[in-house]
């Protein structure tokens, strides 16, 4: 009981070491920009102000419209583009992976395309596909697909040949194979996959929408920036960085729960 | 009437087992593997036979082909040369009759899922209600003793009682003939001696056929009505001992008998050459 106690605590204090951490990098952040006064580095609390202001409640109420034109755009896309290029990877990830052959000689042709920086691809996309938002929509899931893709192919070729050898031994039909043993066994890899693509998602839908220009975070930032609104495009910055927070805080609530025997099983062994 | 069912029941303890049909025949093994290119030997010449109802063991160094040869009678792989019967089939991918624990419980149980559904997994694809697969599960989880530690996870459970999950779910599979390999091999003597009744106890109550593969001596005789003895690499049959031990085997009585020391000393000396 006691020990249980000392750990809430211990939790409580670690939570109330990373607030005040936090609280500190604003208040340093606020002085510097204070004493600097650079009309191109504004106060954070103006910064957030106007982020408040822009997004969610300003003087003529809730911003709605706003934030239907930014930020809407920004997440479906890039999140959208994410859970097709998963899909689409993990599918073809474990068909690979499960064949040695097959991954013995698509792996140099998957690295080769993966090592491609994907804003490389941002003038063919747009010649094929224009500005809009299908353009984006292919920009994020071709850079999303490729860690995702290895990681798959990765994690099935790591999976313990007792397990696959228990699954023949007992006839299990081919789909459940799949779906209860093969995609179980290599979701560590999986997951670890989709994390990485997720930030590349963010990165890209900004690029995208910075070039577009129409509608987006990424275009926000960059008209604020061109009408020297420079507290706007600040505003905009700020965004994304919680925007980014959430999308890593939502992959981790997931993970937690799609991987909870994967810790269980780690923790015990280590 | 009362002469008849006498006669049955002497049968039935000693002579019938040596008239009984085979259940399982290996019949002149040889298993290469292809390396880097070069072909190595794991099996040179095995051949086995177990009949109904009987316990064999088959016992030989490390790295002598044993789980090789496992894998082989159990139809997960096809040997260079030879052949595999059950019954009178022959094998071409693995029989429905038999059920496999392998030897590493951690590595062959579903980690992702609890204990009951472990069991339960390999009875999906079968004929059986829900109902009637929940009871299967049940009753054997009940016969290995882990009724209770149905809803936990395989990593929450002690190695001898992952063990018990894995041989737990070859009683629902209701194989006729199961293999085992190296089942005991990482538990600690006390969970062993535990498991190993609880093979024999299955045995009886499942009546079932049992090959199990094994490094340790003792427990091929403990074990066993016949221990199959193979040499070092590439392996192939030294010596066949008939185990004449009475049953039902009890750890400490069999294991202090002059005939089980006899036997134990008569096949280490085959697998320890001076």
């Amino acid at each position: 009981m006691s020990s249980r106690r000392r750990a809430v605590l211990g939790r409580a204090n670690d939570l109330g070491w990373q607030l005040a951490v936090l609280g500190a990098f604003f208040v340093v952040w606020e002085i510097v920009t204070l004493l600097a006064a650079n009309p191109y580095f504004p106060r954070p609390s103006m910064i957030f102000a106007r982020l408040w202001s822009t997004w969610f409640v300003s003087e003529d109420g809730l911003e709605f419209a706003y934030s239907a034109e930014t930020i809407l755009p920004s997440v479906a896309v890039s999140i959208g583009g994410w859970l097709v290029a998963a899909v689409l990877s993990i599918a073809v990830g474990i068909g690979i992976g499960l064949s040695v052959r097959a991954s013995w000689m698509l792996l140099p042709v998957i690295n080769f395309m993966r090592s491609i920086p994907p804003p490389a691809l941002l003038p063919i996309m747009i010649l094929l596909l224009g500005f809009g938002a299908d353009m984006r929509f292919a920009l994020v899931a071709l850079g999303c697909a490729w860690p995702i893709l290895l990681n798959t192919i990765d994690g099935v070729r790591n999976i313990d040949r007792a397990l696959l050898e228990t699954a023949t031994a007992y006839h299990i039909p081919k789909s459940r194979r799949f779906f209860r043993i093969v995609l179980p066994a290599a979701s560590p890899y999986i997951f670890s996959g989709m994390r990485i693509s997720i930030s590349i998602s963010l990165i890209l839908i900004v690029i995208a929408e910075s070039i577009s220009g129409s509608e987006g975070l990424g275009a926000h930032i960059l008209t604020a920036q061109r009408r020297f609104q420079i507290l706007d495009m600040w505003a905009g910055i700020a965004m994304l960085g919680i925007v980014g927070y959430l999308y890593s805080l939502l992959l981790i609530i997931v993970e937690n729960r799609a991987l909870a025997w994967h810790r269980g099983a780690r923790g015990k062994s280590a | 009437m009362h002469d008849l069912s006498n006669a049955e029941s002497i049968s039935s303890t000693g002579t019938a087992v040596a008239a009984a049909p085979l259940a399982l025949e290996a019949r002149r093994i040889h298993h290469e593997y292809v390396k880097d290119r070069t072909a190595s030997t794991a099996i040179e010449d095995i051949s086995i036979e177990v009949r109904q109802g009987e316990v064999v063991c088959v016992v030989g160094p490390s790295g002598c082909g044993k789980s090789t040869l496992l894998r082989i009678l159990a139809g997960l792989l096809t040997p260079t040369s030879g052949e595999v019967l059950v019954g009178d089939e022959l094998v071409d991918g693995v029989p429905r009759s038999i059920g496999v624990v392998f030897q590493d419980y951690s590595r062959s149980l579903f980690a992702w899922m609890t204990v009951a559904d472990n069991v339960e997994f390999v009875l999906r694809h079968s004929a059986l209600s829900k109902s009637e697969r929940r009871e299967r599960v049940a009753e054997s989880l009940e016969a290995v003793g882990l009724a209770s530690a149905a809803s936990k996870y395989p990593w929450e459970l002690s190695g001898g009682m992952q063990q018990r999950v894995a041989i737990a779910r070859c009683l629902a599979y209701r194989p006729t003939i199961m293999l085992m390999d190296e089942p005991f091999a990482s538990v600690d003597a006390q969970t062993r001696f535990e498991l190993e009744d609880l093979v024999l106890r299955v045995r009886r109550e499942f009546d079932m056929t049992i090959l199990l593969v094994t490094h340790d001596i003792d427990e091929s005789v403990y074990l066993s009505d016949r221990v199959v003895a193979l040499t070092g690499s590439p392996s192939s049959v030294c010596e066949v001992f008939e185990n004449d031990l009475p049953w039902p085997r009890q750890q400490i009585e069999t294991r202090a008998q002059p005939r089980f020391v006899e036997l134990r000393a008569q096949v280490a000396s085959t697998l320890v050459k001076p």
